[in-house]
């Protein structure tokens, strides 16, 4: 079975701090088809690990779906959110930037919001250094700083620093200049925010993308609390749902369903 | 921000349900077991002796003997068993068996009585067609099987025995009270009668009764009254024809005696001519007739008186005799004349009043009739109550006889184990059902991405699997 693998260069915090004083070039990770490091990569990168699955396939309907959102050929930034935390948000977006890369191949950038706390690494066994609190602050570049994959066609900004007080900084017009500007570099910015009910963040982040999606994790979030999330959003912002964790035998019958909803 | 109806279940549905909420089904359903195996041990048990009594109808038929108790067998059944489960008897079935010894101490008679009344199940049987009861049963519910069948023994004897005696009182009580409307009755029939003779002596004679025997008697009297007529008629030729040979025989007489130029002797020759003249025209009545007489028998005495001392005989006439006779006899016939005459008179009066009295008399005799028809059948109706009430107290009428004798139990009445099991796993799996059923009513997160458009109304895009193992 032919698998595309990622295959990283390690590196040190202290070679990149080394590297970012000096105007170094990006970590790329590189991938090829070769081999399979299952210690590597996070088994719920299912859109990399097990491309033919049920999950992978339904990303790509969801690639397919926001792209219809996109107008023409401008760029589309959407932030992933859910009403409270672990329903899925780093795990949708990861899934769905891989997917728009792999299997599209468009340019995606994937930006880590939740400066509090921050998951990415944790799916790409990355280890912390240079993020978004960085950018913010003005010490790095973003594309100093970006995680190169696909050949340049996702580039993931993590979140770097945890910071006590993420609003400031977002609200900060720095924030603002660099979505702006990395829509002339990619067709996609996903942007994974912290979730709806505890951070006040996602208004920021809603003012500064087209679409909202929301993450609700089957059988767990109550109806009660996604309803007051949604309703402390803007109206026409949440564009749709990702239902996560749906059970198997239900996922076999309501595969592909979401079509009648258009 | 419902936007689609509830939507229907598939089967899928269900099993995933079952499968998700499974402990929700098993917890319940392994709940309803141990109560229900602590139930069939916690329970007191309690048995129930039945015995089926039969209604048995009367013997003789009733073409033959009317029975005066006629009242239908439902409504006595329930008058009899009011009788039994009344307070006294209740009590004293209670007592005599020890029943309720353990609850005795805790509540009053009262309760005690109406806990046994609500132990006792009657079940009248076979009453729907022709709505006759043929049967019905006695149950009791205890709790120590032997009790139990003697108390429903006991309760059946009772049921008999009231039977019995409701039975017999309502016959006596018809018989006691035909007795008494019949001694009523019986007076004034007494009375009646006694008027209708009173009547009868006052109006002897002019009873309606008697009007044959009364033209009878007029019948005769005027035939006698005609015979008497005739006598007297007779009697009178028969006088005259003697007053004129005794006038004619004197004349000779006196011819014969011309010789004799007694005085007196002429003299009474002259009276005798006088007389026999005087008699022609008027009748012994008449005073000159009377003188005469007094004064012919005067001389022919002082004559008579003389001659005897002159001659040896003195000759008396027979005619004379005759006459004597005759006249007599027409004074009888006149006084019978006239007694045959008052007679008629006052017969004659009777039968003019006979109408009269046959009105009178046919009132009374209405009245007596009628009474006496009451009385009759009330006779009849006293004896047909008085064979009634043999045939009850010969237990020949309708009575109650015990079909099955009040059986031993061997099995509890309850708790019937079948009964609670079946209870208990419905409870047990209705419960579950139940609970899995509100929790997924109330179960407030999302399943399908249908609920989520449904409630949410935002279009789901993609649906992912749980990852296995997460």
């Amino acid at each position: 079975m032919k698998m595309t693998w990622l295959k990283r260069k390690r590196i040190d915090v202290d070679n990149m701090t080394a590297a970012v004083k000096d105007n170094a070039v990006p970590v790329i990770i590189e991938l090829d088809n070769k081999s399979i490091n299952h210690n590597l990569v996070d088994n719920r990168l299912v859109t990399l690990r097990e491309p033919t699955s049920i999950s992978a396939e339904q990303f790509r309907i969801l690639c397919t779906r926001i792209s219809q959102l996109r107008q023409d050929s401008s760029s589309y930034a959407l932030a992933v959110t859910s009403s409270v935390k672990a329903e899925g948000k780093s795990f949708t977006s990861l899934n769905l930037a891989i997917s728009i890369a792999r299997d599209f191949d468009d340019k995606v950038l994937l930006i880590e919001g939740d400066l509090k706390n921050p998951g990415l690494y944790d799916y790409l066994k990355h280890p912390p250094g240079f993020g978004l609190t960085d950018v913010l602050e003005g010490k790095i570049d973003l594309d100093a700083c970006a995680v190169q994959m696909f050949d340049g066609k996702l580039s993931v900004l993590f979140a770097g620093r945890t910071t006590g007080n993420p609003s400031k900084l977002l609200s900060s017009f720095k924030m603002q200049e660099i979505i702006t500007n990395a829509r002339e570099h990619y067709k996609y910015i996903i942007i994974d925010t912290p979730p709806i009910i505890p951070m006040a963040d996602i208004n920021i982040y809603s003012t500064l993308v087209d679409g909202i999606l929301l993450v609700i994790q089957a059988g767990k979030t109550p109806r009660s609390l996604v309803k007051r999330a949604i309703s402390s959003l803007a109206d026409d912002k949440v564009v749709g749902v990702v239902l996560n964790g749906v059970e198997p035998i239900q996922s076999k019958y309501f595969y592909g369903s979401g079509y009648d909803s258009y | 921000m419902e936007i689609q109806g509830q939507k229907q279940l598939l089967l899928e549905d269900y099993i995933e349900i079952a499968l998700r909420r499974k402990w929700f089904v098993i917890i319940p359903f392994i709940v309803s077991i141990i109560g229900i195996i602590l139930a069939l041990y916690i329970v007191p048990r309690s048995y129930k002796s039945t015995t089926m009594i039969l209604v048995e109808h009367q013997k003789v038929p009733e073409s033959y003997v009317n029975p005066t108790v006629t009242s239908d067998i439902n409504d006595r059944l329930t008058t009899i068993t009011q009788q039994v489960m009344s307070r006294t008897r209740l009590e004293s079935i209670i007592n005599e068996f020890g029943l309720y010894n353990r609850e005795k101490s805790n509540i009053s008679n009262e309760e005690l009585v109406e806990m046994m009344r609500g132990s006792i199940e009657i079940d009248i049987k076979g009453g729907s067609r022709g709505d006759r009861t043929s049967a019905f049963s006695i149950s009791y519910i205890g709790s120590d099987p032997e009790t139990v069948m003697h108390v429903t023994n006991r309760l059946a004897s009772l049921f008999i025995e009231e039977n019995l005696k409701v039975r017999e009182q309502q016959a006596e009580g018809t018989t006691e009270f035909l007795d008494s409307q019949m001694q009523g009755l019986k007076a004034t029939l007494e009375t009646q009668e006694a008027q209708i003779k009173l009547y009868k002596e006052k109006y002897m004679g002019e009873l309606p009764s008697q009007i044959d025997a009364t033209l009878r008697t007029l019948d005769r009297l005027q035939l006698e009254r005609k015979i008497v007529n005739d006598e007297l008629s007779s009697a009178s030729d028969r006088k005259n024809m003697l007053e004129s040979q005794l006038s004619e025989s004197n004349n000779k007489e006196k011819t014969t005696d011309k010789t004799s130029d007694d005085p007196q002797i002429i003299r009474l020759a002259e009276l005798k001519e006088e007389l026999a003249r005087l008699s022609i025209s008027y009748t012994d009545k008449y005073p000159e007739i009377g003188r005469l007489k007094r004064e012919i028998s005067e001389i022919q005495s002082q004559i008579k008186t003389r001659k005897g001392t002159e001659s040896e005989a003195t000759y008396i006439n027979p005619l004379s005799k005759q006459l004597m006779n005759v006249n007599k006899q027409v004074v009888k016939l006149k006084e019978e004349q006239e007694k045959i005459a008052k007679q008629i008179s006052v017969l004659q009066g009777r039968v003019e009043r006979i109408p009269e009295r046959e009105l009178q008399m046919t009132a009374l005799m209405r009245d007596y009739e009628n009474t006496s028809n009451n009385y009759q059948s009330l006779l009849n109706k006293k004896l047909d109550a008085q064979l009634a009430e043999n045939l009850e107290k010969r237990q020949k009428g309708e009575q109650f006889k015990i079909l099955d004798p009040a059986n031993l139990p061997i099995k509890p009445y309850k708790p019937n184990p079948k009964k609670i099991f079946l209870m208990g796993i419905a409870i047990g799996v209705g419960s579950g059902v139940g609970l899995v059923a509100l929790l997924e009513t109330i179960d407030a997160s999302f399943r399908k991405p249908d609920d989520v458009y449904a409630v949410i109304g935002i279009p789901v895009l993609a649906s992912i699997p749980r990852i296995g193992g997460r």
